[in-house]
């Protein structure tokens, strides 16, 4: 077990370094950030003395060189925009994305799965048909539109909730709920598909015949073998939690990496576009890490090891 | 089962959270104010983006103002001036006004405001703005003498963006600390900055103008344009800034909110690639062009007349404006003439490039005008920074038009038509002796006569030769409670002191 996080740690590492090579091109690509920070009228002299000043007018391997310098001893440069830290920038907000994540992921999951069972098992009944609609809506609107709509309809005509910011739980909930949509909706099909697979097998006959009572069959057997691909969906629902965390910050105004990302992106501010794919990177190939252990703990079939789960 | 227990606490959530009012109750002592995005810093010499500059003039003090009413100059820290020579400037420091920790605000801390901008070392985006000076110097307390290298007629203008700091307080905290921790003489000092989120100020009873009327002013950080208009319909904030025409009628519907509008410098514009290959370096398409573009109906209809139309690129309060200049009227019989005799009668095909930061209605809707002309417009869109390196190329490769909004923050020609037109200017496609020697000319003097002919000429060749076509002067808009008491000023600042909510 040892031996399998501290390979899956180093494949982390490299991943990490590729994809942190990978924004640095990318930014670079994109265009000159110090065009964007100063007035209009501005003479070229002085803007090339500001791009000296920030390091961008070496050459590129070099910049190269220091950036990956300064990724080894924790530095990850400072913001042009901001004049702070990049990585301290990041730190700050990340805790605001992680309310908001941990709400969304929590609630995809604690509805997700109940809905997909309960239609799963009812299949045909009111639960199924109610929830197909539900789940379809779920995966058809954009964000940006739940999130308005929702704000509309809750903030400005029924006014129960706020419609912008953040700092109390009244805050968190449309925040969460138009994030945890369209994960809720993935795993609420996945949840019913796994359900449905499970009820066909023998085992399930078989408890059933011995007389075992149909919540211990579910919750017992079948959700036991279903989890499988249900924790699959739930992890790679994850980058997409990081993704619409994007969208979904900018529409209520919350503070968190999403935003910042998206404001930085726009700023051409490359040390903070940077932190921020990085440190989301690490938080998704942490994720992966843990659900391969958890892997081997839902089913002990699975060993840990040298062949890939 | 399950669902049904799931069902019932999902019900329970929602009943306890009815009871939770969002609505803040309306106090005359606190005002929130829903700002574009979060300031960059607070440190008035690092920065030029609206959100900071509309935090942080609350809490400095600038050296000279504008009228808000006439757009005149007038002293704010300095109460009075005088060019003593044409490179010499003196100028009286206001007697008795004080920083937030208790120490006096002198002419030495005037001259620190603009040595440190002026230090490369200290890369200010504001350099560019204040480069003509060489040396700021405090000649005894009350007495601060600026030396230009040149004659510089804007200095004045420029100054009124200049905030004054503590020398001492600048000197004695690192730069992260004067960013976050800013200690000004203003009508406000910070309370709490939350980044990304709010920025939070207090009044300062000890303000040399008197005591504020609104005690507390937040600031938030609302990117989304429908948000901002929700907070104000939900009683979030009571002032939104940067609302579109779009949103007009929706605040105008609400009996609880009030649209309060004001015009801008901010001219809209187009400009024309005179210099690079395409149709437009011949003088008659250009021609054709304006003919074909019928700016009164494009005020009126997509931007709800909130755009007053213009003759120039300047408005009337700019330092230079000429209000004999005639403009261009709508014929679109004589656009086809004109396109004809240039050899496009066949229909002509133009390359409109653009960014996703200006409003896209309004390329579109050019791109309609000119294809009832007979002109094809093909949109060219890219990111603002990859837009701004394409148009400002050396090459003139950009393509044949581009639309732009263009302000200088200083009401005056030579920041608008020296940059757009002068020759060598990294955002002038067009190039003309006659033109440069006219605004060369006048920004050497500052004799106002002498400036005021010499922008008389530069425009009459404007006029005659079309780089570009002013469309109109911005009007911005803002939504706000029935309960605030502002009127929004030329120069879109944003001053709670002016302030008043409540009633």
């Amino acid at each position: 077990m040892t031996r399998f996080i501290a390979v899956r740690l180093l494949q982390a590492v490299i991943v990490l370094w590729g994809v942190s090579t990978l924004v640095f091109a990318i930014s670079r690509l994109s265009g000159d950030p110090v065009a964007l920070m100063v007035p209009q009228g501005t003479p070229p002299d002085v803007m090339a003395r500001m791009r000296h000043t920030l390091g961008l007018d070496l050459p590129v391997y070099e910049q190269y060189g220091r950036f990956l310098w300064g990724l080894l001893r924790g530095d990850l440069g400072t913001s042009y925009v901001q004049d702070a830290p990049a990585l301290r920038l990041v730190l700050q907000r990340l805790p605001y994305t992680a309310e908001l994540g941990v709400a969304a992921f929590g609630l995809a999951l604690a509805a997700g799965v109940p809905l997909g069972v309960a239609a799963g098992i009812g299949r045909g009944g009111w639960v199924d048909r109610a929830a197909l609609p539900f789940m379809l809506i779920g995966q058809a609107m954009p964000s940006f539109w739940t999130g308005l709509l929702l704000i509309l309809v809750v903030s400005v005509d029924w006014r129960l909730l706020p419609s912008s910011g953040s700092g109390s739980l009244a805050t968190l909930i449309l925040p969460a709920v138009t994030l945890a949509w369209l994960s809720l909706a993935t795993i609420a099909r996945m949840s019913r598909a796994a359900v449905l697979e499970e009820l066909d097998k023998d085992y399930v006959r078989t408890a059933r015949a011995k007389g075992v009572a149909p919540r211990r069959v579910i919750l017992r057997h079948v959700l036991r073998n279903a989890a499988l691909p249900i924790v699959t969906v739930a992890t790679l629902d994850i980058a997409n939690l990081l993704g619409g965390v994007v969208i979904t910050e900018s529409i209520f105004a919350w503070p968190g990496i999403g935003r910042l990302a998206l404001e930085a992106i726009q700023s051409r501010d490359y040390t903070v576009v940077q932190a921020v794919v990085l440190v989301g990177t690490a938080v998704f190939v942490l994720a992966s890490v843990v659900t391969d252990v958890l892997y081997g703990v839902i089913d002990p079939r699975i060993e840990l090891g040298d062949v890939s789960a | 089962m399950l669902v049904k227990r799931i069902a019932l606490l999902l019900v329970c959530v929602w009943l306890a959270l009815a009871g939770v009012r969002a609505v803040p109750a309306l106090t005359a002592a606190a005002l929130t104010i829903d700002l574009q995005g979060d300031p960059a810093t607070l440190d008035p010499g690092k920065q030029y983006d609206t959100n900071s500059y509309d935090v942080y003039r609350n809490i400095y003090d600038n050296l000279l103002r504008r009228n808000p009413a006439t757009s005149a100059i007038e002293g704010e820290v300095a109460t009075a001036w005088k060019a003593v020579s044409p490179t010499v400037w003196r100028f009286t420091i206001r007697k008795g006004l004080t920083f937030q920790d208790g120490t006096p605000l002198t002419a030495a801390d005037a001259a620190w405001s603009i040595t440190r901008i002026l230090d490369r070392q200290f890369n200010s985006p504001q350099y560019g703005n204040f480069n003509t000076i060489t040396s700021a110097t405090a000649t005894d307390p009350q007495t601060l003498t600026i030396e230009t290298a040149r004659p510089y007629p804007v200095l004045l203008a420029q100054l009124v963006n200049l905030s004054i700091v503590s020398a001492k307080y600048v000197q004695a905290h690192d730069e992260p600390d004067v960013a976050a921790h800013p200690m000004g003489s203003g009508a406000y000092r910070l309370v709490t900055w939350l980044r990304g989120d709010h920025v939070t100020l207090a009044a300062n009873p000890r303000f040399w103008r008197g005591r504020p009327r609104i005690d507390e002013v937040t600031f938030r950080a609302v990117p989304e344009d429908a948000t901002r208009v929700a907070d104000l319909q939900s009683g979030r904030a009571q002032l939104a800034l940067g609302l579109t025409s779009d949103d007009a009628a929706t605040i105008k519907a609400n009996p609880k909110l009030q649209l309060l509008s004001g015009p801008t410098e901010r001219v809209a514009y187009l400009a024309f690639n005179t210099l690079g290959d395409s149709p437009l370096r011949d003088a008659r398409v250009r021609e054709a062009v304006v003919d074909a573009i019928d700016t009164r109906a494009l005020a009126q209809s997509l931007l709800g007349g909130y755009a007053q139309p213009v003759r120039e690129f300047l408005t009337s309060a700019h330092v230079g404006y000429d209000k004999a200049i005639a403009g261009y009227k709508y014929d679109p019989a004589a656009s086809k003439r004109l396109l004809a005799e240039a050899g496009h009668a066949g229909g002509l095909t133009l390359v409109f490039t653009t960014s996703p930061t200006y409003d896209q209605r309004i390329v579109q809707a050019l791109q309609g005008q000119l294809a009832q002309a007979g002109i094809n417009v093909k949109i060219q869109s890219y990111d603002f920074g990859t837009y701004l390196q394409k148009i400002q190329s050396p090459q003139h490769d950009w393509g044949d038009l581009r639309f732009g909004q263009w302000s200088c923050a200083c009401l005056d020609a030579d920041g608008v038509i020296y940059p757009l037109f002068h020759t060598g200017s990294i955002w002038s496609s067009f190039s003309d002796p006659a033109f440069d020697r006219a605004v060369d000319a006048a920004r050497s003097t500052l004799d106002a006569a002498a400036r005021s002919q010499n922008y008389a000429a530069a425009l009459q060749v404007l006029q005659k030769d079309i780089p570009g076509l002013p469309l109109w002067q911005v009007i911005a808009l803002y939504g706000a409670d029935r309960g605030l008491r502002w009127r929004p000023t030329p120069d879109e600042q944003l001053f709670v002191f002016d302030m008043t909510l409540g009633g």
